[in-house]
């Protein structure tokens, strides 16, 4: 039973001279799981957003796209908003209410449903995701993973038939992002919704996967089961937006079946033999020193730095990972200067960071790049942010970027141009905080490419993130934060074939003979 | 409460607020010969006037995006009258009623009082103020494409705004502190208010200026890029 | 003050706005002290801060100081001033004048204490959906806008484009903080507006729903209070109630229908206090059967 056909279908906005969507054409049988994947620009969030008639933008449509055997333009407001479901990428901006239940009554109260249903919905639904203990509880202070089971949750109260979600992990913590992802396919699994997700990356899908969709410049360049895709020779691109184990094989071709997860991963790679590793020697001078440094919110808060100690040295690129909350952000920005501890010291360049006034430490020699890129930004184009500067002779060319507005850039665009931004004040030593959340294969290896560059003018890097995969290709050191202090820190490969849980899906697979 | 579950009894409380506060009104003006019953009837007629004017815009349908926008100039507005000497609250008022139209200007105006008061303190005088300031942002809806179009109607404008806000609160000055409306006794409070209500009015139209037109910039790019 | 906390939000708001318009109708003496006695008890009740009372008082003592000084009326000068007699009937008016703001004050910040945003939405809910809806979103970007403000603000100081300590730079910093965080927050209004679109938002009449029940003792306490508000103000229809200031001081005649008005009105201002003290001991009992 067919719930949406695409025949033809082509979209141009507005304004735009090429299509985003040229003759696409598929459809998806009722309770299928579909994966649409692409890099940023491939029109995966347009396609949804013309299966969702409320936020379909300006622009010329042709061909057909047909929901239950009738065209989407012709379903009334009701049935579009109650039979399909949406949740979008950002879980912080689609809440509405202040509350946790006034969230998950929304849909009820603007359909206007009686009491008994609404109340039944709503019951059921947060009991499923477990929000009845927090009913009461104010939006804010949930985290971002609980966030994001929320946005699903409110869109699951009105029974919708299909549901649409437009990356929603991508600016989630693995953790979280697993969770969304299993809680995600029982839905599917048990009710039979029919979900339709967009996402770059595909490790945690794969394996609930009915139908892989690949987009590419606006044209449908792959659709079937994973298998089926994967055994028509997949290009390079659709490769890259592939998990670990599938580019695993195809890049070592041990032949047989193409794993699709790590547990089918590790019969396959178990014996695969350790790549000899050249040992660096690097006697730099540390650069970066924290000593027992203490640090809390407030007089009567709790500490979130308790007695924490650091040293980085000259040219190295440091992670540090850690749950969310761990307070890595906070580390960041005490050693940044931005934060002040109470106790301790915190000395960058063999002086200490009190003794730096005027701002002086912010002009050739500390700076941070934040979580949220946007904050960099505060011209309304890209390009007065760099007055005076020859933007071609950038490590990372954004001259294309330019004359235009800091939002209608990609997600790996801006962060690249925030990127080069802070790089500006030729700092000598760099904070970055989660610098490729909601970046794509492709805009993470520009990120890679550019961060040696400077690496090989001497800068230093002390980067906080989630992606193991990340600090396996480029980190010299890492550390790992736990309650407040650093409880470990090694050279990466030792840390990565260390560690169970962060460490990357290449190194579980191969027992830590790779990372 | 039971009685908000269905429509019928809705439309009654609806109906009957209002009447219940005119009759109210009326009889506190009968019996209270003396004393303060100008401040009371002031309050209760605006309150009278606040319920009608927010009642009516669920009819009117204000839709998703124009609401959303006026939560978060209200936002602004209250998250700005935190920060010390930088108070825009009413310029905010302003663009958003130029900007976004008569209704949302009206509840950006009157909510936004309404939710700074919850952390400067509500009063009797509250409906007052929420309804001064719904109407500037009402009538900066109203005014619309003069405001937007010219620089000098817009600082008049903020003039207007100023004078009118303090005046009108002045009512309240005036009969909350001596216990009656006479006309030389709120002549004599608006007279002491002039100093601030220069300052007011002066402050008004600097935040206009320099903030009507991002406002405008980035309000009408959004409304290219997503079609308002 | 569990009671208003827990009481439904009509039923106090009714309170609230009764015991202001009588307060200020009545203007007596009696009246006024009535209220302020009972409002400082509930204020403190409340667990209202001491800086905030302070605030009050200086209200009071300004107020109290200003009338006698400004007021040249009144018919028993006490003394003089230059040539402005500072009178007896001045004095007593601007002492009633402060105390009633006072009590006004202190009834409104527990009014403001007790009220969070929940309570606020349901109390507009039933004249305006919209309105309801627009303070539910205010309250959810607030927290956010902060932060995010923290962040720019930060994120500029870390780039070195914090500007210098003096006043104009600091503010011309301040004003780019404040574009970039509009930018970002109309930005974002559009992602939150099309989730509301797609939930259904303007497909037809919104209902509204809320969790506060009518119990039991909300309708004793409305009954109550319908009944002390008829008892207190059809009396004083047919005597005067009200106290004389100007130009000697006229006090009401003490007679039945006073008294009965009167009563009723400290009644009525106790009304909630005695629902507390009430429901205190009945949880005692309660947990001692337990």
């Amino acid at each position: 039973m067919e719930i949406l056909t695409a025949k033809n279908l082509s979209f141009t906005y507005a304004k735009a001279e090429k299509p985003s969507l040229s003759s696409v054409s598929f459809s998806v049988d009722r309770g299928q799981f579909v994966t649409v994947c692409g890099p940023t620009g491939c029109g995966k969030s347009t396609l949804l957003r013309l299966i969702k008639k409320e936020l379909t933008p300006k622009g010329e449509i042709s061909g057909e796209l047909l929901y239950d055997g009738k065209p989407i333009s012709e379903l009334s407001e009701r049935q579009s908003a109650e039979k399909i479901g949406c949740v979008v990428q950002r879980p912080e901006e689609q809440i509405v209410s202040d509350r946790v239940g006034g969230e998950l009554f929304f849909g009820a109260e603007s359909l206007g449903y009686t009491r008994e249903t609404a109340y039944r919905r709503v019951a059921e639904v947060s009991s499923f995701f477990g929000f009845d203990l927090d009913f009461d509880k104010k939006t804010p202070e949930l985290s971002g993973g609980r966030k994001q089971l929320l946005a699903l949750a409110s869109a699951l109260v009105t029974s919708p038939e299909l549901i649409l979600l437009d990356e929603p992990t991508s600016r989630l913590d693995p953790v979280a992002a697993a969770d969304f992802i299993s809680m995600l396919a029982r839905i599917n699994k048990e009710t039979g919704v029919t979900v339709i997700i967009a996402e770059h990356n595909t490790s945690l899908l794969l394996e609930h996967t009915d139908r892989l969709m690949f987009l590419e410049d606006g044209k449908l360049t792959a659709f079937g089961s994973p298998r089926e895709v994967l055994e028509s020779k997949p290009s390079y691109k659709v490769l890259s937006d592939m998990p670990a184990p599938v580019r695993m094989f195809f890049e070592r071709e041990p032949g047989g079946k193409c794993p699709l997860t790590v547990k089918e991963g590790r019969a396959v790679f178990s014996g695969v033999e350790a790549e000899n590793r050249e040992e660096k020697e690097r006697k730099d001078k540390p650069v970066l020193e924290l000593k027992n440094v203490f640090f809390r919110h407030k007089r009567d808060g709790a500490d979130v730095l308790k007695g924490l100690d650091m040293t980085v040295n000259g040219g190295e690129i440091r992670f540090i990972f850690g749950g969310n909350g761990c307070g890595k952000t906070t580390l960041l920005r005490c050693a940044a200067g931005l934060a002040r501890h109470y106790s301790g010291k915190v000395s960058v360049f063999d002086k200490k960071i009190t003794d730096y006034k005027n701002g002086e430490l912010y002009i050739n020699n500390v700076s941070m790049l934040c979580q949220d890129a946007t904050a960099v930004f505060t011209h309304e184009r890209i390009g007065d942010e760099f007055k005076g500067v020859d933007l071609s002779a950038l490590p990372y060319d954004i001259s294309p970027l330019a004359g235009r507005h800091p939002y209608d850039v990609s997600g790996g665009e801006l962060q690249m141009a925030a990127f080069c931004r802070v790089m500006l004040n030729s700092p000598r030593l760099v904070f970055l905080d989660e610098p490729t959340k909601a970046m794509d294969a492709a805009a993470k290896k520009i990120f890679i490419d550019t961060l040696f560059e400077y690496k090989k003018k001497g800068v230093t890097f002390v980067v906080a993130s989630h992606d193991t995969e990340l600090a396996a290709e480029c980190a010299d050191n890492c550390s790992m934060m736990f309650d407040g202090r650093l409880i470990c820190t090694c050279d990466t490969y030792e840390f990565l074939r260390g560690n169970r849980f962060y460490t990357t899906d290449k190194c579980r697979m191969t027992g830590g003979a790779l990372v | 409460m039971t009685v908000l579950k269905n429509k019928n009894a809705r439309n009654i409380i609806r109906c009957a607020v209002p009447a219940v506060l005119t009759v109210s009104a009326v009889l506190c003006a009968l019996f209270a010969s003396d004393g303060r019953k100008y401040a009371v009837i002031t309050v209760i007629v605006t309150l009278l006037t606040l319920i009608l004017f927010l009642s009516g815009f669920d009819s009117k349908r204000i839709g998703s995006r124009r609401l959303v926008l006026g939560a978060v100039f209200i936002t602004l507005a209250v998250a700005g009258r935190f920060i010390p000497q930088l108070k825009p609250l009413t310029a905010l008022v302003i663009i958003s009623g130029m900007l976004t139209g008569a209704e949302t200007g009206f509840l950006v105006g009157s909510l936004s009082v309404l939710i700074s008061n919850i952390f400067f303190g509500n009063g009797p005088w509250t409906p007052l103020q929420m309804v001064s300031m719904g109407l500037i942002g009402f009538f900066a809806g109203v005014l619309s494409k003069p405001l937007q179009k010219n620089k000098i109607i817009l600082a008049l404008y903020g003039v207007l705004c100023g004078i009118f806000y303090s005046m009108f609160m002045d009512i309240w000055t005036t009969c909350s502190a001596t216990g009656s409306l006479e006309f030389a006794e709120y002549l004599k409070s608006v007279t002491a208010a002039v100093p601030f209500t220069i300052i007011y009015s002066v402050s008004n139209v600097i935040y206009l200026l320099l903030l009507a037109p991002p406002f405008q910039r980035k309000l009408g790019r959004i409304a290219e890029k997503y079609g308002l | 003050m569990t009671w208003f906390q827990k009481c439904n939000p009509f039923v106090s708001l009714i309170y609230f706005i009764a015991v202001t318009t009588l307060a200020a109708v009545y203007n007596n003496p009696y009246h006024t002290a009535v209220t302020l006695i009972c409002t400082v008890i509930m204020f403190i009740m409340c667990g209202g801060k001491r800086k905030t009372a302070l605030g009050f008082f200086v209200i009071f003592i300004l107020t109290f100081i200003v009338n006698p000084i400004i007021s040249k009326k009144g018919a028993t000068p006490l003394l003089f001033i230059g040539n402005d007699p500072i009178t007896l009937e001045a004095i007593v008016y601007g002492l009633n004048s402060a105390s009633l703001i006072a009590a006004i004050l202190f009834l409104f910040r527990c009014f403001t204490e007790m009220t969070d945003s929940e309570k606020l939405m349901y109390l507009l809910s039933p004249f305006s959906a919209t309105a309801a809806l627009t303070v539910s979103a205010v309250l959810r970007f607030t927290p956010l806008y902060v932060r995010q403000a923290e962040q720019i603000a930060e994120q500029q100081t870390a780039l070195g484009a914090q500007g210098g300590k003096s006043i104009p730079e600091k503010i011309k910093h301040g004003g780019r903080v404040f574009s970039a965080l509009s930018t970002w927050a109309l930005e974002n209004g559009i992602v939150t507006a099309d989730s509301m679109a797609c939930r259904g938002y303007g497909t037809g009449r919104r209902s509204f729903y809320t969790a506060y029940g009518f119990k039991k003792s909300d309708g004793l306490f409305l009954t109550f209070e319908l009944i002390l508000i008829v008892s207190t103000v059809v009396p004083s229809l047919f005597s005067s109630c009200t106290f004389g200031y100007y130009p000697g001081i006229v006090i009401p005649e003490l007679n039945a229908l006073f008294l009965l008005s009167a009563s009723s009105y400290a009644l009525l201002v106790l009304l909630p206090l005695i629902f507390e003290i009430t429901d205190r001991i009945k949880w005692k009992y309660l947990l001692q059967k337990i």
